[in-house]
């Protein structure tokens, strides 16, 4: 008889407490700051600035050249959405970034105050389907590192972010950003030199990854594409030979080591195969990769003189 | 007085009719100001709460409710678009965080809601299952949204075409659901959310297809003239983006050109507020930057002035009731005159008799206390989806 008196409270509170917001989830964060870098010399300028220990860096592999292609999966993004910073390359690096969501407040596009002296590239054929007219796709050249004018201006961009991450080291981010400015300077200083060197030479650059050198140091010259993997092949031989025809260069810049024959076709057409350093990681740093590069030019065009 | 309980609980059953009609009018006179008062102060909640979480919102030279109601309750009512670069911008000053919307869409009803991801952070919305989008076509669902349509994790969602008579429109899209939210007792939970990109594509301005460089049947292609290939109407194009063909998605043209319906932005700082806005007025660009709170308050304020003529509306419907009970009273002890004379004579006293009919009221008004605490707690209840439907149609 007196279950019946409680009955209604209880239905009353049972119906209030459906409404009653629950719990929150929260997130459990560690002391350590993560910062996503997207290619090898973001990471380099980063992990140069930001010392030892600072932070936690996450970045793609950085086995050569495929860090180009390389492009996440779902879950990596859902990984990357809960860190404190994203270091972009910008100019098309990360093609991938417009397939994703990503929290746009947290990204540092290094190549934003440089973004009018970008290259822009064909990629594939003008097409027409639906409504719309015949569009052609094109990409932006993304090896801007390549100009030393702009790995400094990079570098700067991510000083500044991590500054703005981390205030509390910003003395030694600029003390360490002070020495890697000097020594890209320098680099830019040397690769001057070259072009001027280069000044009545001309050079068969294999991909669009050369763009950023071509134009920053006034290379004269024309961009092939090739693939260094692929075996020449006649249909190739010839596009060669129309542009060695108007070009009459002794230069061949690959962007990776090619095959035998490959090197053996440009021999026969008296031409001296230079293999570069696009900015992979490698044996050697950043910088000595890069020193490297300037060194094999100065060799080729001392080879080509004599 | 148990006696006299009896007696008046058998009066009320035997007179039943008129019982019901008092009860009624008694619970219409109390439950009719607590429904209002209860749905007046959760619409103020609702809307004022909403409005102090976003202190700016920056949209197109319009009317300034309609941008705050799309940008803050997803109404139907489409301000005018602004571009993405208004976001960009904003961003670029490093004065506010800027989050941006495209709440045009809808699908089954519910409206599809562009944003990045930061939307959830600022809003404060944590998920109940899954995780938030990552690619392109992924949405997270409100939790009522989930709940109404009994959609969950995996499940797909297809969009709805703009008007039925578009024909040779885009092609709906068919989105993965990947997370659904908490409850958040606000309009996220009725809202199907995306990254921004998507609805681009869900208006048509993003799509993927068949790679026409590298296809073989020759029915798909009409021409292929000095390096342009023109495809026929032939060609396939996705109508749901998944691992497969994510990569063969996308934009034609500058991104910072794409559309919104307007953009959250949370400054840093007073500072930074007070830099912005000085920005914005002195600018005679196409754009607004309005201050939701203000907006909604003046809202508020007319609203107000509603209810000021409601409560005195409903305060003469109420003396005109009590008046009514009072002679639905007067003229039923006029009709049980003989009733109560004949219990007189049968040794009745007075005192007993008054109780008898005290007791009377006593039960009707206890019963329309009754339904009315029912009906408190059923509108307690549904007051968010009573108070949702009654912004929907500001």
């Amino acid at each position: 008889m007196h279950r019946k008196y409680f009955t209604i409270p209880l239905f009353l509170l049972a119906l209030i407490s459906c409404n009653t917001p629950k719990e929150k989830n929260r997130e459990v964060l560690t002391d350590k700051k993560t910062v996503f870098v997207s290619n090898y010399p973001l990471y380099y300028f980063a992990s140069r600035i930001a010392g030892d220990s600072t932070f936690n860096f996450i970045h793609p592999e950085f086995n050569n050249t495929a860090s180009l292609a390389w492009s996440p999966n779902a879950e990596y993004v859902a990984k990357l959405q809960n860190v404190d910073l994203i270091v972009f390359n910008g100019a098309g690096f990360e093609s991938w970034k417009k397939k994703y969501s990503l929290p746009t407040s947290i990204i540092v596009n290094t190549s934003l105050s440089f973004e009018n002296e970008l290259i822009k590239v064909k990629e594939v054929e003008t097409h027409s389907h639906g409504g719309q007219g015949a569009h052609a796709h094109y990409k932006t050249a993304s090896t801007t590192w390549l100009n030393f004018s702009h790995a400094l201006s990079q570098a700067q961009a991510i000083k500044e972010a991590l500054e703005n991450l981390n205030p509390e080291n910003k003395p030694l981010f600029e003390k360490n950003f002070s020495e890697l400015k000097s020594q890209l300077e320098v680099l830019h200083k040397e690769m001057k030199q070259v072009a001027l060197r280069a000044k009545e030479k001309s050079f068969i650059f294999s991909s669009v990854q050369f763009e950023y050198l071509k134009s920053g140091y006034s290379l004269k010259g024309h961009t092939i594409n090739w693939s260094s993997k692929k075996a020449i092949n006649d249909h190739m031989k010839e596009d060669f030979k129309q542009i060695q025809g108007n070009l009459k260069s002794k230069y061949f810049i690959w962007d990776s080591p090619t095959t035998e024959a490959n090197l053996s076709f440009l021999k026969s057409q008296n031409i001296i195969p230079i293999i570069l350093n696009t900015g992979h990681a490698s044996s050697g740093d950043f910088l000595e990769e890069m020193e490297g590069n300037i060194q094999k030019l100065n060799e080729a065009i001392d080879l080509g003189t004599n | 007085m148990k006696d006299v309980l009896f007696l008046a609980w058998r009066s009320v059953l035997y007179f039943r009719a008129k019982s019901i009609i008092l009860i009624t009018c008694l619970v219409i006179i109390i439950a009719l100001p607590i429904f209002l008062n209860v749905i007046m102060k959760e619409c103020e909640l609702q809307l004022l709460s909403r409005a102090h979480n976003t202190p700016l919102i920056v949209g197109a030279k319009g009317s300034s409710i309609d941008l705050s109601m799309n940008s803050l309750y997803f109404s139907n009512d489409l301000p005018e678009l602004i571009d993405n670069k208004s976001m960009e911008q904003i961003n670029n000053s490093d004065l506010a965080e800027s989050i941006p919307l495209y709440a045009r869409f809808s699908a089954r009803d519910y409206p599809v809601v562009g944003t990045n991801i930061n939307y959830f952070k600022v809003r404060n919305l944590d998920l109940q299952y899954g995780r938030k989008f990552t690619i392109l076509g992924e949405c997270v669902l409100g939790a009522k949204v989930a709940e109404k349509l009994n959609l969950h994790v995996g499940d797909h969602i297809i969009t709805s075409p703009e008007s039925v008579f578009d024909l040779a429109g885009i092609y709906p899209l068919k989105m993965k659901i990947v997370g659904v939210l908490n409850t958040s007792h606000t309009f996220d939970d009725i809202a199907v959310f995306v990254d921004i990109k998507t609805t681009w594509i869900i208006q048509g301005l993003g799509h993927g297809h068949q790679d026409v460089t590298t296809i073989k049947d020759p029915s798909l292609v009409y021409q292929s003239k000095d390096s342009v290939v023109t495809a026929t109407a032939k060609l396939l194009q996705y109508n749901e983006i998944n691992e497969e063909n994510l990569y063969s998605f996308h934009f034609h043209g500058d991104l910072s050109d794409y559309p919104l319906t307007s953009v959250l932005v949370f400054p840093k700082d007073k500072k930074s507020e007070t830099l912005l806005r000085g920005r914005f007025v002195a600018n005679d660009l196409n754009i607004q930057l309005v201050q939701p709170k203000a907006v909604i308050g003046k809202l508020l304020e007319n609203i107000f002035k509603i209810r000021a003529l409601l409560d005195t509306f409903i305060g003469v419907v109420a003396i005109t009731t009590f008046l009514a009970c009072l002679l639905i009273f007067y003229l039923s002890l006029k009709l049980r005159a003989n009733e109560l004379k004949t219990l007189f004579k049968l040794g009745c006293h007075s005192t007993t008799i008054k109780k008898l009919l005290a007791m009377e009221v006593l039960i009707i008004s206890g019963f329309s206390i009754v339904i009315c605490s029912f009906v408190w707690v059923i509108i307690q209840v549904f007051k968010e989806e009573i108070v949702i439907k009654v912004i929907e149609q500001l």
